[in-house]
């Protein structure tokens, strides 16, 4: 499993989507970090360097 | 003599025939719901006035002949993130507690042109992510199979209204499994339709690009009598899929002879190990569509994880980007389990979001391979029987993986069918997945092993 958010991160993060927590609730959500950044790891596979994203549309259709 | 529980093709069967009254029908449905709703909490409010209203133009329509289809008089419920004009319609939040929509969601409408009566709105979990939560406006529905249990989410009332009969069917969403995981938990049958089939407008967003509605009823051939009136274009849905709406009711009954299924087996035997009922199921669904006709064999995917990542990181961003004004001004205003999560998708950053989407069109390249071999995919829907609704992690969808997510993420059609019975008289389901756009034959299958199995029969003694 991957480590939590450094808290100075995780601080920066909470600070600017202007959320203010309990310290309970920063001490849990640090911990639970480790699961964001195994998630945040495991999608950066080998790849092409121009691999489109899914989210590529073309023009003309539905815009 | 009572018609509830029933199916909307047997009640439709009586109202056609005369022998039931629409607005007898809608009563029963009320009397059930105010009978029902303190144990189950299904229902966050009732509109007796609204379905009285609609049950009597329902009448009317029977005593002239003039019935619009198999819809017509049918009770229904809606997921409190469906809009109702006049209607509150909070997401089930105090955020949005004190909202009256000025229209109907698209699909509401639809199914109000076919002549359904709707009863009340129904639970979810918040803004169809955060639950179940103690600590909302509103109670989370209970398990009419057992009231100590989970229903899943988030069409959480939905599926307990369904499964105790107070209505034969309602609307259900599913960014991540939400009409999948409560129709597995509570013995129900439940389609999250091909991405764009259905139209999005007028229900509250939690994901865009994941974000499908569906129906959730009891069984196979209701869903398809269901997403035939909800399915089609709308231009007021960037999402739409600018095509026919496909037709679904005139092959539902021609099995599966000939199809070929593949079964994921390692997503619930070694990603993530089911229970041994659940484990069953999957088996015992095979089995029976082996023995209708299919070519049933094994096939292989990406990790379960991997699909995992990329969905719960993708619908963290874009729930993110949703809720990020309310954050600001109202975080104390959400439920614990939301406002954490929400707080937790402030870490994903841009370049995380971007990768995420890429390794979904890794993934969709992975899943379009196999499919050319496959008409058809099976897995389990959920990881076991309802657990014990106080004792569902907060995180729970970040701790162990889920078995309904890779579908989101591809947009192809995905069906939880009731597979039968585990631990405590508890339903177990598993799922059908088709091609996008082959929601028909994914019903097909369904609809052939419901007809050749007898786990219909089965009711929640609550339900009787």
């Amino acid at each position: 499993m991957a480590d939590p958010y450094p808290e100075a991160v995780f601080d920066a993060a909470m600070a600017r989507a202007g959320i203010v927590l309990t310290e309970a609730e920063r001490a849990t959500l640090i911990g639970v970090s480790r699961h964001i950044a195994a998630s945040t790891a495991r999608i950066r596979t080998e790849r092409p360097v121009g691999l489109e994203p899914a989210t590529i549309f073309v023009p003309g259709q539905n815009t | 003599m009572s018609a509830l529980p029933g199916t909307i093709a047997d009640l439709h069967r009586l109202i056609a025939a005369r022998k039931l009254s629409p607005v007898d029908l809608a009563r029963e449905s009320l009397t059930r719901a105010e009978r029902l709703n303190p144990a189950l909490h299904a229902f966050i409010r009732l509109t007796p006035e609204v379905a009285l209203d609609q049950a009597r133009a329902a009448e009317a329509r029977q005593m002239q002949g003039a019935l619009r289809g198999p819809l017509d008089g049918i009770p229904v419920g809606h997921k409190d993130i469906f809009e109702t004009a006049g209607i509150p319609t909070t997401g089930h939040s105090r955020v949005m507690e004190h909202h009256v929509p000025a229209k109907d969601a698209t699909v509401v409408r639809a199914w109000a042109e076919a002549g359904m009566v709707t009863v009340g709105k129904l639970a979810t979990h918040e803004f169809a992510w955060g639950g179940p939560s103690f600590d909302l406006p509103w109670p989370p529905a209970r398990n009419p199979w057992d009231t100590t249990r989970f229903t899943a989410g988030s069409s959480t009332g939905t599926g307990a209204a369904v499964a105790a009969g107070i209505v034969p069917a309602g609307t259900g969403s599913d960014t991540g499994g939400s009409i999948r995981g409560p129709a597995g938990l509570c013995g129900l049958a439940g389609i999250k339709p091909t991405y764009g089939l259905c139209s999005r407008t007028g229900v509250l967003p939690l994901a865009h690009s994941l974000d499908t509605t569906g129906p959730i009823a009891w069984t196979v051939e209701d869903c398809a009598l269901l997403l035939q009136a909800m399915a089609g274009h709308d231009p007021a849905d960037p999402s739409s899929a600018n095509r026919p709406a496909p037709d679904l009711l005139t092959g539902l009954g021609d099995g599966v002879k000939g199809l070929r299924i593949g079964v994921i087996r390692h997503f619930h035997e070694a990603d993530l190990v089911v229970t041994p009922a659940v484990r069953a199921g999957v088996d015992h669904l095979a089995e029976v569509l082996r023995a209708e006709g299919a070519e049933v064999r094994d096939i292989t995917l990406p990790p379960l994880m991997d699909w995992n990542a990329t969905g719960w990181l993708i619908l963290m961003v874009e729930a993110l980007a949703v809720h990020e004004p309310w954050l600001r001004t109202r975080f104390r205003d959400y439920g614990e389990i939301l406002r954490e999560r929400l707080a937790l998708a402030t870490l994903v950053s841009g370049a995380d979001y971007v990768q995420a989407q890429r390794r979904r069109r890794e993934l969709c390249g992975a899943m379009a391979a196999t499919m050319l071999d496959c008409d058809l995919l099976l897995t389990a829907a959920q990881a076991s029987e309802a657990p014990p609704i106080d004792q569902v992690s907060k995180f729970a969808s970040l701790e162990a993986p889920g078995l309904t997510i890779p579908f989101n993420l591809t947009g192809q059609p995905a069906m939880t069918v009731c597979t039968g019975f585990g631990e405590g008289g508890l339903p177990v389901g598993a799922q059908i997945i088709g091609h996008p756009f082959g929601d028909a034959v994914v019903l097909r299958a369904g609809h052939a092993f419901e007809r050749a199995t007898a786990w219909r029969q089965r009711r929640p003694a609550l339900a009787a």
